[in-house]
């Protein structure tokens, strides 16, 4: 943990980069809190068939942060799924089927994104119009953020299948504008590919699709023509900055506790998606404190949902907030870091000291060729101080709120019971860590010294007493918050008391692994 | 008591019916609603039990090697008015 971070150079195609590159140099290209941990994943597993299919996944052939790959657009299944609001209509207004057909293909022929539009083949697959819609509709109600408003281009089938895999569109539906695949997928792609038990991994997504019905993906692949749809244009740029990280260890270790339970078909996803937003959000404030010299991985005070306020719901909210900064510290640790180059002091005291720092920003961070960037007086600490303020109005737009959001989509982070934002797992978070930790059963006090070990989430007295200051931590508040835990361990019928002395939580699915 | 649902007679799944289990259960049967009396320990563990003997149906699938036909039949369950199952099957020929 406390090893020096050494970064990659920047990817080969960084010259074209046409924002400055400094999130990316810390993070990678990139974190990007508009993609919810569901996109993230289905980025992921578009990668993961692509990479698959070509027989090298999670290996990187022609050298670190070299990933290609194409993507399927499945526009034909898209404009049936989500840019179609009147199928319903047709049921009503016309008593006849072949009407019902007629009308629908009629108004198809304007399906957006495909040359020719031509949908005949729909009807081939249906007895009937009502068979079609019901199906429909089906689909639709089991689509990922089923309720959103986001545009019919963004929206997305539940990953049944790879025939239920395609990238996001731009409204045009031509190409992936990246406004909900911003590459986070991309990015815990290459982390895997970069973690130790990386060649475990592959066979086991394999298996779970295998394990997996069938059935749904065959439906989904119904409202597709029989002839393979084109794929994208290569998709390229991904960057991750470093060759190994514990938390790229980590997220793989626990998909494939996950994967080896044989939880049942697609509840395994869940899962997947929730330990993959909190080891980004670890890796994400493990590397900010990395970068600020912090030698201790973050930690997570919990609270156990008390009826009222108690000590460890402050704790909480104080070390949320202060987590919540530590990006943006991470930002100006980098300028910081720039400032005090060899480059950059060797260029302070030469002629011309102006133009070569303006180079140097320039050459290494992408910013500071034009006007627009800077257009003040030639003073290079004027300048390193605009690039400053840029480079945290731009973090605040999406990097910084990977932590507030991903961990509000995976119950990490909720405001139940106040007003501040804190740390206060919800069912599934708690169910999601049991499963990647319990193997058969363990006792309590046990799980929670391995919560704190691989994740640095607190909820107990002994983990608290070693993570906070003296002055923070008080023995009753936390023991009563581990009592409440237990409590709800038990309501979710993951916990079992044997005597007074002994509460052991159990893994209900471990029986079932092979 | 112990219920055992067998899928073939070395095939099954055990799950200890308590009574609170038992009474879940049939209230569920009686009202059609999940009761709000009970902990959520009996939903959980009414879930995993669902949990098994999906797993379980898969691998007798598996073993028997499932009949594979060119149709893909769906039983789409909905409610009435009245509130009474209405079962409808549609057919997908991929």
């Amino acid at each position: 943990m406390t090893s020096p971070l050494v970064p990659l150079p920047p990817p080969d195609t960084f010259d074209q980069s046409s924002s400055m590159w400094v999130d990316e140099a810390i993070w990678g290209h990139r974190l990007y809190d508009e993609q919810t941990p569901w996109l993230v994943m289905l980025e992921f597993l578009n990668v993961f068939h692509y990479e698959l299919a070509k027989g090298r996944v999670f290996e990187e052939p022609d050298g670190l942060n070299t990933l290609k790959y194409q993507a399927a657009q499945r526009l034909h299944l898209r404009n049936i799924l989500f840019n179609d609001p009147y199928l319903a209509e047709e049921r009503a207004e016309f008593a006849h089927d072949t009407n019902r057909w007629d009308e629908w293909l009629k108004r198809m022929k304007t399906a957006i994104g495909i040359a020719h539009p031509q949908f005949g083949y729909v009807r081939d697959r249906f007895h009937t119009y009502d068979d079609f819609a019901e199906i429909v509709a089906l689909i639709r109600s089991s689509s990922i953020e089923v309720n959103s408003n986001k545009r019919w281009t963004s929206k997305f089938v539940f990953p049944y299948g790879k025939n239920s895999l395609y990238e996001d569109l731009d409204n045009n539906a031509s190409t992936n504008d990246r406004r909900f695949f911003g590459r986070t997928g991309e990015v815990l792609y290459l982390m895997c590919c970069r973690a130790q038990r990386k060649k475990e991994l592959a066979p086991a997504l394999q298996r779970c699709f295998e394990r997996t019905d069938g059935t749904w993906d065959a439906v989904v692949k119904s409202l597709q023509p029989a002839e393979d749809e084109p794929l994208s244009r290569d998709r390229a740029n991904a960057f991750l900055p470093y060759t190994t990280n514990a938390c790229f260890d980590d997220i793989v270790e626990d998909w494939l506790a996950i994967l080896r339970l044989n939880i049942t078909g697609f509840d395994v996803f869940p899962h997947l998606v929730n330990l993959a937003g909190l080891h980004l959000i670890k890796y994400q404030l493990t590397i900010a404190r990395q970068m600020l010299g912090f030698p201790d991985p973050p930690s997570f005070v919990c609270e156990v949902v008390a009826p009222r306020k108690t000590l460890v719901r402050e704790i909480s909210c104080e070390q949320y907030q202060e987590n919540n900064l530590l990006p943006a510290r991470a930002i100006e640790a980098y300028v910081a870091k720039v400032e005090a180059s060899p480059e950059w002091q060797q260029a302070l005291t030469e002629s011309g000291a102006f133009e070569k720092c303006r180079a140097i920003l320039i050459d290494k961070l992408r910013w500071g060729d034009d006007d627009r960037d800077y257009s003040g007086p030639n003073d290079p600490q004027q300048l390193l101080e605009t690039l400053r303020q840029a480079a945290m109005r731009r973090h605040r737009q999406h990097v910084a709120n990977i932590h507030r959001n991903y961990g509000r989509d995976i119950g990490l982070v909720s405001k139940r019971g106040t007003i501040k934002l804190r740390y206060a797992p919800n069912d599934s978070l708690l169910k999601t860590l049991l499963f990647a930790n319990v193997n058969k059963r363990i006792e309590l006090d046990d799980f929670l010294a391995k919560l704190e070990r691989r994740y640095g989430i607190v909820f107990g007295d002994r983990e608290a007493e070693r993570v906070l200051p003296k002055g923070d931590f008080d023995k009753k508040a936390f023991r009563a918050n581990s009592r409440r835990l237990e409590q709800r361990l038990g309501s979710l019928g993951v916990l079992k008391r044997l005597s007074d002395a002994c509460a052991y939580v159990i893994n209900p699915y471990h029986e079932e692994s092979a | 008591m112990l219920l055992r649902v067998f899928f073939t007679p070395d095939l099954d799944v055990p799950f200890d019916l308590t009574l609170i289990r038992y009474e879940f259960l049939s209230r569920i049967a009686m009202e059609g609603a999940l009761p709000a009396s009970f902990s959520k320990e009996c939903y959980e563990d009414l879930l995993a039990f669902k949990s098994q003997l999906i797993a379980t149906y898969t691998k007798r699938q598996e073993r028997d090697g499932a009949i594979q036909g060119t149709a893909v039949r769906l039983g789409l369950l909905a409610l009435t008015d009245q509130g009474m199952p209405d079962p409808r099957y549609v057919e997908v020929i991929p």
